[in-house]
């Protein structure tokens, strides 16, 4: 078991052959609203969520957004319900998939296993190549490609998200000196790597690391749309607000590679492992905003980052100071095994021969495959070669650049496609997770309202909220076990009120 | 979640070395046994270049 860990991803949509502007948001809608994994919950309870709630203690009066964005068509969303818009969704194995801020979001349940977190990550692949299947077979016009990224390579980005249970006692200045400075370095390992640069800041820069790093103007912040934070406080825990922070992290890239995405987790798992068990980690930076945008426009791995203490001069030098310390906690067992022994190898690697990692790191795959390419002596520009970045992400198979490196044998999975077919209806397990998704399963027709932590059921014309403020153990167990036992709505509302 | 721990080299407390010895890729199961012309990697480069759109404007997110 690794430390509670989930992604949300926003989907790109790459559009072409439409009359006027392109309506986002209702394509957004279709895409989602194309979604036929059954049974699913369409809805969601909104009542507990407040996404102005700051780490910081306060409330935002209210939150940036990107004044480009409020003007972008609405000829036809506009016609829609709030609930069609939106098109709020439940999945079979415990995904929310919706529409959010005109793109449409695939986010996994909380997962206590690297390999379920990867398997529910891919199974979103899935989903999302279907929808746009259908969608393209019966729209009007246009035609929509679906793409797993984070930047439409025209200055606008959009995001994927990892959210970590953390104990509400770690010191939040303590939680930021420790992140902020890892979250500039790690995307040497956990880049998905970009061709040319955007932001507010764009230079000279052939090819990158990171999709994001461009698009950071804040070292802290709450603000998610705009005036982008490298660490975000929103304080939404879904869960124990007492015992709880869920750490809203913003500054990652959205992987194709399935070892990416497993590191991504487990290296920020047992980063907040450490913390919690009062290791000092933070190494302060003089100017982090520049910093994680000069480490992404180096692939050389040469750029300083600023570190106020020697000797940790580049990204490789500061996360193997993270490193170390991790090491120096072992012996790990399972995936925190597993973490620690590639982040070592990756490290080492990346000092000695970079491209040696492009087996397994979306970056170095990238990079190597268009050098390939360049010194081919095939005739590319910056525009083939923005059109092969877009490709790598692209969620159909048949198109993907990145689908063609794994059926070439370049890339290494860590999942075969039967575990992401079967994680397409079965949630992870081990956490409310399991319990939503078999409400859903057993009772479905019931079901008034859902949520991360809450369910509420519809019994005898009376509503009944069960709350989950925790993620998993023995109470959570239980829970389960009275779901699955339960042989009516009745028995289950008799047994859960006991529970409560 | 079918996933059997047991059986996947995670599940060993081992050094680097070792897991990384014992590691191999990972084929999916449903890789094609007849490959097709386009699975030749150069051919499938050339024919995004060929077919794919360029990146178009999109909304910010989040």
């Amino acid at each position: 078991m690794v430390r509670p860990v989930g992604i949300e991803t926003e989907y790109g949509m790459n559009c072409q052959g439409f009359s006027g502007d392109v309506d986002f948001g209702f394509e957004a809608s279709t895409i989602v609203r194309a979604a036929d994994w059954e049974p699913s919950f369409r809805g969601w309870d909104y009542s507990n969520e407040d996404a102005r709630l700051d780490m910081r203690g306060d409330r935002a009066k209210a939150l940036a957004r990107d004044p480009n964005d409020l003007r972008d068509s609405r000829a036809n969303s506009s016609q829609l319900s709030d609930e069609k818009l939106i098109a709020d969704t439940v999945l079979p194995n415990g995904a929310r998939f919706y529409n959010d801020h005109n793109h449409p979001e695939y986010c996994t349940d909380i997962c206590t296993s690297l390999l379920e977190l990867v398997a529910q990550d891919k199974a979103g692949e899935l989903l999302l190549f279907a929808c746009q299947k259908s969608r393209n077979e019966s729209a009007d016009e246009g035609e929509v490609l679906i793409v797993k990224n984070n930047t439409d390579y025209h200055g606008r980005s959009y995001g994927t998200h990892e959210n970590y249970l953390v104990s509400r006692s770690v010191d939040f200045k303590e939680l930021v000196s420790a992140m902020v400075p890892f979250f500039v370095v790690r995307q040497i390992i956990t880049g998905a790597g970009k061709v040319g640069s955007e932001g507010s800041k764009p230079g000279d820069v052939d090819f990158q690391i990171s999709q994001r790093a461009d698009f950071f103007e804040e070292v802290v912040g709450i603000n998610t749309t705009a005036r982008r934070p490298i660490f975000n406080t929103r304080d939404e825990p879904h869960a124990d607000r007492l015992k709880y922070r869920r750490l809203h992290v913003i500054s990652g890239d959205a992987n194709r590679s399935e070892y990416a995405t497993a590191l991504k987790a487990g290296m920020a798992g047992l980063v907040l492992d450490a913390m919690e068990a009062g290791e000092h980690l933070g190494v302060e930076l003089e100017d982090p905003v520049a910093a994680i945008r000069a480490v992404s426009r180096d692939p050389d791995l040469r750029a300083q980052v600023g570190a106020k203490r020697k000797p940790y001069w580049t990204a490789l030098d500061l996360l193997e100071h993270y490193l170390e310390v991790i090491e120096n906690r072992g012996p790990y067992e399972g995936e925190r095994a597993w973490t620690v022994s590639q982040w070592r190898d990756l490290l080492d690697r990346l000092r000695s021969d970079p491209e040696s990692t492009a087996d397994r790191l979306d970056w170095t795959a990238k990079r190597r495959l268009y050098r390939e390419i360049q010194d081919g002596g095939q005739p590319v520009d910056i525009s083939d070669l923005k059109r092969l970045d877009l490709a790598y992400h692209l969620v159909d198979p048949e198109l993907s650049l990145y689908q063609s490196l794994v059926d070439s044998g370049r890339i290494r999975r860590l999942v075969d496609d039967e575990a992401v077919q079967t994680a397409k209806t079965t949630s992870p397990s081990g956490t409310r997770a399991a319990v939503r998704a078999a409400i859903l399963r057993r009772f479905g027709p019931s079901i008034k309202d859902m949520e991360w932590d809450s369910v509420t059921l519809l019994v005898n014309g009376r509503d009944l909220r069960l709350r989950m403020s925790e993620i998993e153990g023995p109470e959570i167990r239980r829970l389960e076990e009275i779901v699955s036992n339960s042989r009516s709505i009745e028995d289950l509302a008799k047994e859960v009120v006991k529970w409560q | 979640m079918a996933v059997n721990l047991g059986t996947h080299p995670w599940n060993r407390s081992v050094d680097s070395a070792t897991v990384m010895e014992t590691e191999t890729p990972v084929k999916p199961k449903q890789t094609p046994t007849k490959p097709k012309e386009d699975d030749d990697l150069d051919e499938r480069v050339k024919r995004i270049i060929r077919e794919i759109p360029g990146p178009t404007p999109q909304p910010g997110g989040e």
